[in-house]
């Protein structure tokens, strides 16, 4: 309770981590290191690869610090096996894009652990939500949530639904799937994690909502990252290792950050306890 | 000593949950033992603590609830 110093040095250190190995990263790929079409495509998904990998670990860790009997314990456990099937998703990407660079089959096994990603994160994000119960009525956050999940479906209806849908080349399976991603990035994770920011605005100033304020801005940078990679993709002008992926290594980083923070607000150190 | 009470859990409460929360769980747990706030004394920490408890212990752990009652237990009793 004492005014020492909250956050750890792991903490900094995670942070430093992230935006170290993004920005070596964005100097190797625009410098074209790697010398092979499989060699550049193998740097290209290494910062996804790292972060992503760092942020499930990360979440892991944190569900494990905390006791069975603590709601931490099951919101973290959800965060980290949700980032753990997106870390499976990317790397399983990457080595089918490794092994050829010209064309990734779609869909593919990365996308089963892609899709189950998104209703573990959601339950994760909705158990934090829910832990706030007793404090405030969630109803204003999740009916204004839900409308903005519905503004963001119509205004993709325009951008992206209706010409995958009037593709004549992809098959009903490409269209499906291609819509799916968006639609699970808006209701499960867009969603869920406005109102979640919705109901820690209360909590102003307070740093028992640091962690979520972290991992409510790594999951929409996650979700912008995926609906542009969605866009961007279907009109044949994404390249992995362009900026869209920027995404996805800030977002991981964001959310490895706030499971370390979790750690230093709910788990106190004692005093004269090193980090 | 009992406006001295609401102040010590709004003071200790506030770097956890923001001033406008901290706010919240101070009035409710002052008002608890059902007493003016002029009339709070130590003896009414019990009823207090249960509160705080009840409000916060369902988004943190039970360590850090424990650190905010034996906190303004410290600062009123001390």
């Amino acid at each position: 309770m004492s005014g020492s110093r909250v956050l750890s040095n792991r903490t900094w250190v995670i942070a430093a981590l992230g935006i170290v190995v993004s920005a070596v990263s964005i100097v190797l790929i625009r410098a074209g290191v790697g010398g092979s079409d499989s060699g550049r495509t193998l740097i290209a998904n290494l910062p996804s690869l790292l972060t992503g990998g760092g942020a499930a670990a990360a979440g892991l860790w944190t569900a494990l610090r905390f006791e069975r009997t603590e709601g931490l314990r099951r919101q973290w456990l959800l965060l980290g096996l949700g980032t753990a099937a997106l870390f499976i998703g990317d790397t399983t990407f990457a080595y089918l894009q490794v092994v050829n660079p010209q064309e990734v089959p779609f869909p593919s096994v990365a996308d089963f652990f892609y899709l189950i990603s998104f209703p573990i994160l959601a339950g994760g994000l909705l158990m934090a939500l829910f832990s706030f119960r007793r404090s405030m009525s969630l109803r204003a956050p999740m009916l204004l949530a839900t409308a903005v999940a519905a503004v963001a479906t119509a205004g993709l209806w325009a951008i992206a639904f209706q010409p995958i849908l009037a593709d004549t080349e992809a098959s009903s399976l490409e269209k499906f799937l291609g819509i799916l991603y968006p639609v699970g990035d808006i209701w499960l994770l867009l969603l869920p994690a406005l109102a979640l920011a919705m109901a820690l605005s209360h909590f102003a100033g307070g740093r028992l909502a640091w962690s979520w304020w972290t991992v409510v801005v790594g999951l929409t940078l996650v979700m912008v990252a995926d609906v542009l990679f969605g866009v961007l993709d279907f009109q044949g002008t994404y390249a992995t290792g362009s900026f869209v992926d920027m995404g996805w290594w800030f977002g991981y980083t964001a959310i490895a950050v706030g499971a370390s923070i979790a750690v230093d607000v709910h788990a106190p150190r004692k005093a004269g306890a090193r980090s | 000593m009992s406006e001295d009470i609401h102040n010590v859990v709004l003071d200790v409460l506030t770097p956890l949950v923001g001033r406008a929360m901290a706010t919240v769980y101070a009035s409710k747990a002052t008002h608890r033992p059902g007493k003016l706030l002029v009339g709070l004394t130590a003896d009414d920490l019990p009823a207090i603590s249960e509160e705080i408890r009840q409000s916060v212990r369902p988004f943190t752990t039970r360590a850090v609830v424990d650190e905010v009652i034996a906190e303004i237990t410290r600062r009123v009793r001390g």
